[in-house]
C-alpha cells in the first residue's frame, strides 16, 4: 500500500469511529497489538471501479457490542446492543471504505462496493494478519484493531 | 399532521439509528416503516403510503439505484420523497441519483441533526403543519 494511502486510511478509519460511534482510535505499532485473548471477528468487503480492492477489519469480538451500543446510544448490558454488534462492524467497515475510496480517487470516481461479510477470526490468523505488509494497527480505546486496504490496478 | 416514514438499508443498526434520530428530534411521525433492500420496501409501499423514504446505495436483493428507477417508473410512487443516506462520496454518482428523482442526499457517517434538518427542508418544519 502506498505511504499516501496508509497515512488517508489511518486518518480516515479514526475520524468515521469517532463520528459514528464516539469512540477513539490511535494508530499503533503492530507489535503492541498482539493476539487478543477471547476470540475475534473480521470483517471484509471489495470495491471495484477506476481501480479495485478490497479492505478488511479485524477486533476482539468483545468490542462489537460496543460499538453497536455507542452507535444507538444504548448502555452495554442491553442484548440489543449485542445482537447487533456484527451489524455494526460490517456498517464501520462499509463507512471507511466509502470515505477512504473517496479520499483517494477524488470525487468524480465511481465505484461498486460488495455487501461486507463478517468471519470468526481463527487463532493464529490475528498474528498473520498483523505481519501483513499492508496492515495497519490501532487502539480503540485500548482494544486492539487490524485494518488492511489492498488497491489493484491503480495508476502509479 | 403526521407523517409516515420508511428506511430503507440493509443494516438493521443504520435502521434504527435514523428511526432514533426521527423520534428524539420531535418529528410528527404517524408510522414508522423500515425495509432491508429495494425489494422490501417496493413490497411495503404496496401497501402502505410514505411521505417520505429514506434509502442506502449499497443494498444486497436490490440497491438503491434500482430502487429509485423502480419508484420513477411508477406514477404513484414517483412523488415521494427520497433521501440519499450513504457512505457514497462520487460526486458523479449523486448527481445521476439527483436526476433520477432524489431530494437529498446524506452522507454516513452522519451527524443526527442533519437529518431533522433534511426532513423539515423536504417536508416542512414541524410547526408548520
Amino acid at each position: 500500500m502506498k505511504t499516501e494511502h496508509a497515512e488517508a486510511l489511518s486518518d480516515t478509519f479514526c475520524r468515521v469511529i469517532e463520528q459514528l460511534a464516539f469512540m477513539f482510535a490511535e494508530p499503533a505499532e503492530p507489535d503492541v497489538v498482539p493476539q487478543p485473548a477471547g476470540p475475534c471477528v473480521a470483517v471484509a468487503m471489495e470495491f471495484s471501479g477506476v481501480f479495485g480492492g478490497s479492505l478488511r477489519l479485524a477486533v476482539p469480538a468483545a468490542i462489537c457490542a460496543e460499538l453497536a451500543g455507542n452507535m444507538l446510544g444504548m448502555d452495554l448490558d442491553d442484548g440489543e446492543a449485542a445482537a447487533r454488534g456484527t451489524d455494526s462492524l460490517k456498517e464501520l467497515l462499509n463507512i471507511t471504505c466509502g470515505n477512504i475510496l473517496t479520499e483517494i480517487a477524488g470525487t468524480e470516481a465511481v465505484f461498486t462496493l460488495t455487501i461486507p461479510a463478517a468471519e470468526p477470526l481463527e487463532p493464529g490468523k490475528w498474528d498473520e494478519f498483523r505481519r501483513r505488509e499492508g496492515a495497519l494497527a490501532f487502539l480503540i480505546d485500548d482494544n486492539p484493531a487490524l485494518l488492511e486496504l489492498v488497491v489493484k490496478g491503480e495508476a502509479a | 399532521m403526521a407523517f409516515n416514514f420508511l428506511i430503507v438499508d440493509d443494516s438493521e443498526t443504520v435502521r434504527a439509528v435514523i428511526a432514533k434520530t426521527l423520534h428524539v428530534a420531535g418529528l410528527p411521525i404517524n408510522e414508522l416503516y423500515q425495509a432491508a433492500n429495494g425489494k422490501d420496501a417496493l413490497d411495503i409501499l404496496a401497501g402502505h403510503w410514505a411521505d417520505l423514504i429514506f434509502t442506502d446505495i449499497n443494498m444486497p436483493v436490490m440497491d438503491g439505484i434500482e430502487f429509485i428507477d423502480r419508484l420513477g417508473a411508477d406514477d404513484m410512487l414517483k412523488s415521494i420523497p427520497v433521501v440519499i443516506v450513504s457512505t457514497e462520496g462520487s460526486q458523479t454518482r449523486i448527481e445521476q441519483l439527483k436526476a433520477k428523482g432524489a431530494v437529498a442526499y446524506v452522507r454516513k457517517p452522519f451527524q443526527p441533526e442533519l437529518i431533522r434538518k433534511v426532513v423539515e427542508e423536504t417536508l416542512g418544519a414541524p410547526n408548520e403543519n
